[in-house]
């Protein structure tokens, strides 16, 4: 195909802003200032490429927003004549029986849009106060530690804590004279701090601030969640602070905590959610907790699409777990160097079906079985 | 159905040397910068915070450090200098956040309180038509547009998952998203019309 002669048509341009934008999302901080952003503004400067990687990054921005699907069926995909030609809207006209098929209406989204308005509600009373909010920014040199699939790594820090990272984790180390600041951005990691009062530990994670108190523990942060485990110790967990300041000195104040700390010791658990809900302090094993720094991943009674969470940070292929599946609970160990022999096992413990695709593996609720008369 | 506001240019200064204090010059190449620049660092920074209210802070900071710099130095060193800082000032805020959080902050802020319910319904209904265009996607556009943008696979792992090179993967998103904006712009019309 020759690639010149399709640039007039508007699908391709769609098909460029499509990759424009996973690329933007993709790129490593250093290559946005350099060659991809500037590649990308030669591109944006185009007045109609412009308009539709807008149209591309408003629909996209909604992600979150979308109702979670099941993978269309073998026989859907089958039966599909649909050749990418046309646009979809003509080609619905001219096949109109295909739209007649009835999806449910989105009632999940609809909740999620009033608890939005609740929170607009909120953010528009604390507008009000003549400060700016700045996100938990630091200024001097910070550095990211990522590790790929399944890759485990230990980073020493200059003041002699120690951080193991797990499967698919990056967090952002920053250290100024009144602070160490660590994001952890996504994964898990389980830290060992060299206590220091003048300089605190402080660990982000979602929404919430995770404090040293002299100690050693473990953060796991979820899509939607995070789980703090003390191993030794104590922690202080706070919701999530944004700086403030001050718009006259332009210095920090000191911001008023939503709610008081809680205070984690010990072999104790906590997780709390990206909804500002905060769970109970629950008893733990340290051990279990551990096991994942040696390759064994272990879990009490958890949903499993947090355990396929964790379990993909350590698996070549993609898995991708249904909603309804993902409700199931798994208690168990999983070995990180044999994923796929577990992946196939769950069909065996569970309603489910186990789909191998080419990059992922799929795992389905069984349809309801024909009861045999 | 109203689409997003553009993004408003910061205050920068005219041409009025005086009043500003800046020497022409310097107020030009100022000018010239938020005029070329402005709106696609939010685009851009948008796509990397997930937020375009965001997106506008970061680049009113930005400008407003180039603005404070003592030796500005060529419009080319401006524009590259306020790219990096936005760059900068974003990375701390890529976290992503709580989606109503990030809906909240696309609303008007407290002083148009009234038009708040008025966009709460337009979004709603955004969203609506939306899921219902979703609902119609031909299947293989539809596994395509889950597996990228509701599973978050790259589209390296969606054409290997549905077998079809990579450039295909991006068509079928592309016609699907191509299909949800036309949907959108349609129900627009209709609004219009009314």
């Amino acid at each position: 195909v020759n690639d010149r002669d399709e640039e007039s048509r508007p699908i391709d341009r769609w098909a460029e802003a499509v990759g424009w934008y996973s690329t933007l999302r993709a790129a490593d901080e250093k290559d946005l200032t350099s060659t991809v952003g500037r590649a990308w503004q030669d591109w944006y400067a185009d007045a109609q490429n412009r308009r539709v990687f807008d149209d591309v990054s408003r629909l996209l921005a909604g992600r979150d927003l979308y109702r979670r699907r099941s993978r269309p069926r073998k026989a859907e995909l089958a039966q599909d004549r649909y050749d990418l030609s046309i646009p979809i809207a003509q080609w619905l006209g001219a096949n109109p029986k295909h739209e007649t098929k009835k999806r449910r209406s989105p009632a999940r989204g609809w909740w999620w849009l009033f608890g939005g308005f609740a929170t607009a509600i909120l953010l528009m009373v604390v507008t009000l106060s003549p400060l700016r909010f700045r996100s938990n920014g630091v200024q001097g040199d910070s550095i990211i530690y990522k590790t790929e699939v399944g890759g485990l790594k230990e980073v020493h820090l200059q003041d002699g804590s120690r951080i193991t990272l797990g499967g698919r984790t990056k967090l952002l180390v920053a250290f100024s004279g009144q602070r160490r600041s660590i994001n952890l951005i996504d994964g898990q990691a389980w830290f060992r701090v060299v206590h220091d009062t003048a300089r605190p530990f402080i660990v982000t994670a979602g929404d919430g601030t995770i404090k040293d108190v002299g100690t050693a523990f473990l953060v796991t942060r979820d899509s939607d969640r995070v789980i703090v485990t003390v191993t030794e110790g104590v922690v202080e967990v706070s919701a999530r602070q944004r700086l403030l300041i001050s718009p006259a000195t332009d210095q920090e104040l000191t911001p008023r905590p939503v709610r008081a700390p809680i205070r984690i010791s010990r072999s104790e658990q906590l997780a709390f959610g990206d909804n500002g809900a905060f769970g109970s302090i629950m008893p733990t094993d340290t051990r279990d907790a551990t096991t994942w720094t040696r390759g064994r991943l272990t879990f009490d009674d958890q949903p499993l699409r947090y355990v396929i969470e964790t379990v993909d940070r350590y698996s070549s292929r993609r898995i991708v777990v249904d909603p309804a599946a993902g409700a199931l609970r798994f208690s168990g160990i999983v070995f990180a160097d044999d994923i796929s022999e577990w992946v196939q096992s769950l069909a065996a413990i569970f309603p489910v079906t186990v789909v191998q695709g080419g990059a992922v593996v799929w795992i389905e609720m069984r349809p309801p079985s024909v009861v045999s008369r | 159905m109203r689409r997003e506001s553009t993004p408003e240019q910061p205050g920068l200064p005219d041409n009025s040397a005086d009043a500003s204090g800046l020497e022409p010059e310097r107020s030009e190449a100022l000018a010239e910068i938020s005029r070329n620049h402005y709106a696609a660092l939010v685009r851009f920074l948008s796509v990397r915070t997930g937020s375009v209210e965001d997106a506008e802070e970061i680049v009113q900071e930005a400008f407003a450090k180039m603005l404070a710099l003592d030796r500005p130095g060529t419009i080319s060193f401006l524009a590259s200098y306020v790219w990096r800082v936005a760059v900068n000032l974003a990375i701390d805020r890529r976290r992503q956040r709580k989606l109503q959080d990030q809906y909240a902050r696309s609303l008007p802020q407290a002083e148009t309180r009234e038009f708040s319910a008025e966009s709460t319904v337009e979004a709603r209904e955004r969203l609506a038509i939306v899921e219902r265009a979703i609902g119609n996607l031909p299947a293989r556009c539809l596994e395509a547009f889950m597996l990228h943008v509701l599973n978050g696979l790259t589209f390296n792992e969606v054409s290997r998952e549905m077998g079809i090179s990579g450039r295909m993967a991006q068509k079928h998103l592309a016609r699907a998203l191509e299909y949800l904006q036309s949907c959108l712009d349609s129900a627009d019309q209709i609004g219009s019309a009314r």
